[in-house]
C-alpha cells in the first residue's frame, strides 16, 4: 500500500499568475498534513498536480519515490492516490456501486462483489451507505462519503481532502474529523487543506501555510497555534475589528418594510408580515437558518420577485413593485450570496462585470454609443481603490480568487454610493484580508449614511457588524434585538422557534 | 370528420401488411438511432447520423456492385462508419468544433460526396441501379413461419432486422454493466468527474464515436441493400434526423430508444399503406415527421411534470440550503442531514 506522497519543487503558472513557486511537501503514512492558507494562495493548484489533474511546468510528484509526474489521475490512483473534492467527482445519476467501479481496467465488472466490497469497506470506516442508492438523491454530507469510500475501494493508501468540511455542517465536519483521525491510525497518508485553522488544530501533525503560491511557514501541529499561522496566512496584516466599532449615526428610514407578504416560490418559504425597518447609519443583521426565509426576502427587497402584499420603501421611495432595474435606480445595492452564478458573470472581463454599473450614466454615454476610454479610466480607478488584484481589467471574472471576485461585485454595487445596501453572506469563503476590506467598505458606507441589511449565516459576523439583529423563524420576524443586547444563545434559541 | 379518420386508422393498423412494413421500417432506424444514443451517453448530440447512415448506403451498394457480394457491401458500410466517426471525433473533441456544426457539415459533406462519387465513379445521375446490386439474405425461422399472425409478421425479414434488435440488447448491457459503458454515462454527465475518477475519457469518447459511425452506416446498408437493392440520392431521406429525435424521445435509454423508433416506423408504415387510399399524398408523407415532433413534445412534457415531483422530493430530504453551507455558530443546533 502506497504510504508517501511527495511533491518537490513544485512550480505551475497561469497565464501571468504565478499560483505555485517551488513548492515542496511529503506526508508520510499514519499522519495527518494540513495545508493552509487564504483564497488564492495555491493550495488546490498544488492538489490538483499531485492528483494529475494539472500538468507542473516544474517539480516532481512522488509516490513511494516513484514519479507520477504529469501523469493523469488513474496513475496516481493506481498508484494507491484518492482525492476527495471540493465539488464531488461523482455521477449523480449513477449508483454508488457504480460510481466506486468508475475506470475500473477489467471490461467486464462483478457487481455483486463490488456490493461486497462496498459494504465491507464502509462498515469498516463506520461510514455507512447504501450500494444501491443513486448518488444524485444523497445528501452532500453523504456524497462526500462515497467518494471517501470510493478512495479506499482503489485501495488508496493516500488521501487527499480539498477543503472537505466547506460543505459540511458543525456537526458533520466533527463527525469527518474523528473518521481522518482512525485513517490516520490505520496507517493512511493524509493531506487535509483548510482555511479553518480550529479544524486544521484539532486534527494535523504537521501543517503547511501557503501565501501568494509559496510556502511561507510550516511546523509540527504542537510547535504552533493558530495566532501563529494566521499570522503567517495573512503575513503583515494586522487584525482589528470593524463593524459596530464605528459609531452609529441613526438618522432617517433608508429601507422600510412593512406588512410584507411573499408567496412561497416553488423550493422555498413564504414571508409572512414581514416588518422591519433600516435607518441610514445603520446596519442590521439578518439571522436565520438556511431556509427560513431570508432568501426569498432578499429576492423581494431587490425587485427579483414579486411582492403579494405590503410595502418597501427605500431611500424615501416605494419601490414595492418595481423590477430590478427600478430597484437599482432607487438607490438599492445587492450583494449576492451566489456569486459565481448571481454576482459576476464568470466568462465576461472584469471590465465588462463592472460596466454593468455603467453604461446607462449619461456621463458614459454619446448620442447611441458608449464613451469606452471614459468607461475604462473608470473602471481602473475602481480596480485600485478597491485593491482588485488583476493584471488588467480585460482577464475574465472567473478566473480571480474568490475574495478578488467580491471585490469586483463590491466595486459595482457601491460606486455610485448607493443609500441602501443589501449584502448576503457578503464575507462568505472569503479569506481574512478580503473579508476585513469589505468590512471597511460596509463601514464606510455606513458612516456616510447608508443603510446596510447584512444577511449572514455566520453569527459571530453579525454579532461584530450588525448594529440591529433581526430574526426570521418560518418566513416571519421571530425578533429584533439591539446588537448590544444580544448573544449567540439568545438569538440562537430565536432561530429555532425556542423563544 | 374523426368517424371516417379513425375508422381508417383501425383498418390500415390492423392489417398484417402495416406490421409487416412496421418491422421493415423499423431496422435501419434502430441502428441509427443506437448510434445517437450512444454519442448522446458521451454528452453529444450527433446531428452527424445523417452523414453516416447516407455514407453506409453509398459504400454498401457500390461494394456489392463491385464484388457482387452483400455481404463485403455491409463491411464497406462499417468501415465507411468507423471513419467518419473518427473524422468527426476529432474535429469536435481535438479541434474543438462546435458538435452541430461539425455534424451538419459531416452530413452535407455526405451526401455531396455519394453523388460525385456516383457520376465520377458510375457515370450516374441519381441514382445507381443494376442486377449485380443484391440483397442481404432474408432470414426464414423454421418454427415461426408456421405460427398465424405473428408468424407472417416476424418471419421473413432481412437478417439485419433482427440483428438490430440484438443490438439494442448488448448497448444496453455494455452501458449497465461493462466499465466501458460506466464511463460512457459518467463522461456524458461530467467529463471533468470522470478524469478525475480515472476514465480515460478521449479513448471512450473515440470509441463511441467510431461505435456511432459503425452503427448508423449499418442502418444505412440496410436501406440500401437491406430489402432494395440500389441507391439513389437522398434515399435515407432524413431518417438519421428522425433516430435522432428517438434518442431524445427515448432520453437515450436503448428500451425506450427501441420503443420510439418503433412509433416512428409505425408512422411511416401508415403512410405507405395510406398511399392507396383517398388520404392526399402530401399529407400522409408529412406523417412520420409530424409524429417525431409530436412524441417529442409530449415526452418533453411528461419528463417535466416528473422532475418537478423529483425535486420537491430532494427539498424534503435535504434540509440544509445547497450554498452556501451554514456554517451555524455553537449553541444552534441546526437541522443534521443525518
Amino acid at each position: 500500500m502506497a504510504s508517501t506522497l511527495s511533491l518537490s519543487g513544485i512550480t505551475k503558472r497561469f497565464g501571468s499568475v504565478l499560483a505555485n513557486d517551488d513548492v515542496s511537501l511529503e506526508v508520510r503514512g499514519g499522519s495527518v498534513h494540513a495545508l493552509v492558507g487564504e483564497n488564492g494562495a495555491g493550495k488546490s493548484t498544488l492538489m490538483k498536480i499531485a492528483y494529475g489533474l494539472h500538468r507542473p511546468d516544474a517539480g516532481e510528484v512522488l509516490v513511494d519515490d516513484v514519479a507520477i509526474t504529469g501523469q493523469p489521475p488513474r496513475t496516481a490512483r493506481s498508484h494507491g492516490v484518492g482525492m476527495v473534492h471540493q465539488h464531488f467527482s461523482l455521477a449523480a445519476s449513477m449508483t454508488v456501486t457504480e460510481n466506486m467501479l468508475l475506470g475500473e481496467p477489467s471490461w467486464r465488472l462483478d457487481f455483486d462483489e463490488a456490493r461486497r466490497r462496498v459494504r465491507a469497506i464502509s462498515e469498516r470506516y463506520r461510514m455507512p451507505v447504501d450500494p444501491d442508492a443513486v448518488v444524485g438523491n444523497l445528501p452532500v454530507s453523504i456524497q462526500q462519503r462515497v467518494e471517501i469510500l470510493r478512495a479506499f475501494f482503489n485501495e488508496a493508501g493516500i488521501l487527499i481532502f480539498d477543503e472537505p468540511t466547506s460543505v459540511l455542517s458543525h456537526h458533520e465536519t466533527q463527525e469527518l474529523l474523528a473518521r481522518i483521525d482512525e485513517f490516520r491510525r490505520d496507517g493512511k497518508a493524509v493531506l487535509f487543506i483548510s482555511h479553518k485553522l480550529p479544524e486544521v488544530m484539532a486534527i494535523a501533525d504537521e501543517v503547511t501555510v501557503m501565501r501568494r503560491g509559496r510556502v511561507v511557514h510550516r511546523a509540527a501541529a504542537d510547535q504552533t497555534d493558530e495566532a501563529d499561522l494566521v499570522r503567517h496566512m495573512v503575513g503583515d496584516f494586522v487584525s482589528h475589528r470593524h463593524g459596530s466599532s464605528v459609531p452609529s449615526r441613526r438618522g432617517s428610514a433608508a429601507l422600510e418594510v412593512d406588512g410584507l407578504v411573499v408567496d412561497a416560490p416553488e423550493s422555498g418559504t413564504a414571508l409572512d408580515d414581514v416588518a422591519l425597518t433600516v435607518r441610514s447609519g445603520e446596519v442590521v443583521g439578518i439571522a436565520a437558518i438556511a431556509g427560513n426565509g431570508q432568501t426569498e426576502l432578499v429576492r423581494a427587497l431587490t425587485g427579483l420577485a414579486p411582492v403579494r402584499a405590503g410595502s418597501v420603501r427605500a431611500n424615501g421611495v416605494e419601490v414595492t413593485h418595481l423590477d430590478v432595474a427600478g430597484h437599482r435606480a432607487g438607490g438599492v445595492a445587492h450583494m449576492p450570496a451566489d456569486r459565481l452564478h448571481e454576482g459576476i458573470n464568470r466568462e465576461r472581463s472584469v471590465f465588462d462585470n463592472i460596466a454593468l454599473r455603467l453604461y446607462r450614466d449619461p456621463e458614459y454615454r454619446r448620442g447611441l454609443f458608449l464613451r469606452r476610454g471614459a468607461m475604462q479610466r473608470r473602471v481602473q480607478e475602481l480596480v485600485e481603490e478597491y485593491s482588485i488584484r488583476v493584471p488588467s481589467a480585460a482577464v475574465p471574472a472567473g478566473a480571480l480568487s474568490g475574495g478578488n471576485q467580491q471585490r469586483v461585485i463590491a466595486a459595482r454595487e457601491l460606486l455610485d454610493q448607493p443609500g441602501v445596501v443589501i449584502a448576503e453572506e457578503p464575507t462568505w469563503g472569503l479569506d481574512v484580508q478580503a473579508a476585513e476590506f469589505l468590512y471597511g467598505q460596509l463601514a464606510s458606507l455606513k458612516e456616510r449614511g447608508a443603510g446596510i441589511l447584512v444577511v449572514s449565516s455566520d453569527l459571530d459576523e453579525l454579532l461584530e457588524i450588525a448594529d440591529t439583529i433581526v430574526v426570521l423563524y418560518r418566513g416571519r420576524v421571530a425578533g429584533t434585538v439591539p446588537a448590544e443586547e444580544a448573544t449567540v444563545e439568545r438569538l440562537g434559541a430565536m432561530m429555532t422557534g425556542a423563544a | 370528420m374523426s368517424g371516417p379518420v379513425s375508422a381508417l386508422v383501425v383498418q390500415v393498423t390492423s392489417s398484417a401488411e402495416f406490421a409487416q412494413s412496421t418491422m421493415s421500417f423499423a431496422a435501419p432506424l434502430l441502428f441509427a438511432a443506437l448510434g445517437a444514443l450512444v454519442s448522446q451517453r458521451v454528452g453529444v448530440f450527433n446531428v452527424g447520423i445523417e452523414g453516416f447512415m447516407t455514407a453506409g448506403a453509398f459504400f454498401a451498394a457500390a461494394a456489392t456492385y463491385y464484388t457482387g457480394s452483400p455481404w463485403l457491401g455491409l463491411l464497406a458500410a462499417i468501415v465507411a462508419g468507423a471513419l467518419l466517426g473518427l473524422v468527426m471525433a476529432f474535429c469536435v473533441f481535438a479541434l474543438g468544433g462546435d458538435e452541430v456544426v461539425v455534424g451538419l457539415g459531416i452530413s452535407t459533406a455526405c451526401s455531396g460526396l455519394a453523388a460525385y462519387l456516383l457520376l465520377v465513379v458510375f457515370d450516374r445521375e441519381k441514382a445507381l441501379i443494376s442486377p449485380k446490386i443484391h440483397t442481404l439474405p432474408k432470414v426464414d425461422l423454421p418454427v415461426v413461419r408456421d405460427i398465424p399472425v405473428l408468424g407472417g409478421i416476424v418471419n421473413g425479414h432481412s437478417v439485419l432486422a433482427y440483428v438490430s434488435l440484438a443490438c439494442v440488447a448488448v448497448v444496453a448491457y455494455v452501458l449497465r454493466r461493462t466499465s466501458f459503458g460506466l464511463g460512457v454515462r459518467c463522461i456524458g454527465e461530467s467529463p471533468e468527474a470522470a478524469a478525475s475518477a480515472g476514465v480515460r475519457v478521449e479513448r471512450t469518447r473515440y470509441l463511441v464515436f467510431v461505435l456511432s459511425g459503425v452503427l448508423a452506416a449499418v442502418g444505412g446498408a440496410q436501406v440500401s441493400i437491406g430489402y432494395l437493392r440500389l441507391f439513389q440520392e437522398g434515399m435515407t431521406a432524413g431518417q438519421g434526423f428522425i433516430a435522432l429525435s428517438a434518442s431524445v424521445a427515448g432520453a437515450a435509454v436503448p428500451v425506450l430508444v427501441l420503443a420510439a423508433v418503433l412509433v416512428f416506423a409505425a408512422a411511416r408504415a401508415v403512410a405507405v399503406v395510406l398511399v392507396t387510399s383517398s388520404v392526399p399524398p402530401q399529407f400522409v408523407q408529412m406523417v412520420p415527421y409530424a409524429m417525431a415532433i409530436a412524441a417529442i413534445v409530449l415526452i418533453a412534457l411528461v419528463r417535466r411534470a416528473r422532475q418537478r415531483r423529483r425535486s420537491f422530493a430532494l427539498r424534503a430530504t435535504r434540509p440544509e440550503d445547497q450554498r452556501p453551507p451554514s456554517h451555524v455558530a455553537p449553541g444552534v443546533t441546526a437541522p443534521s442531514a443525518e
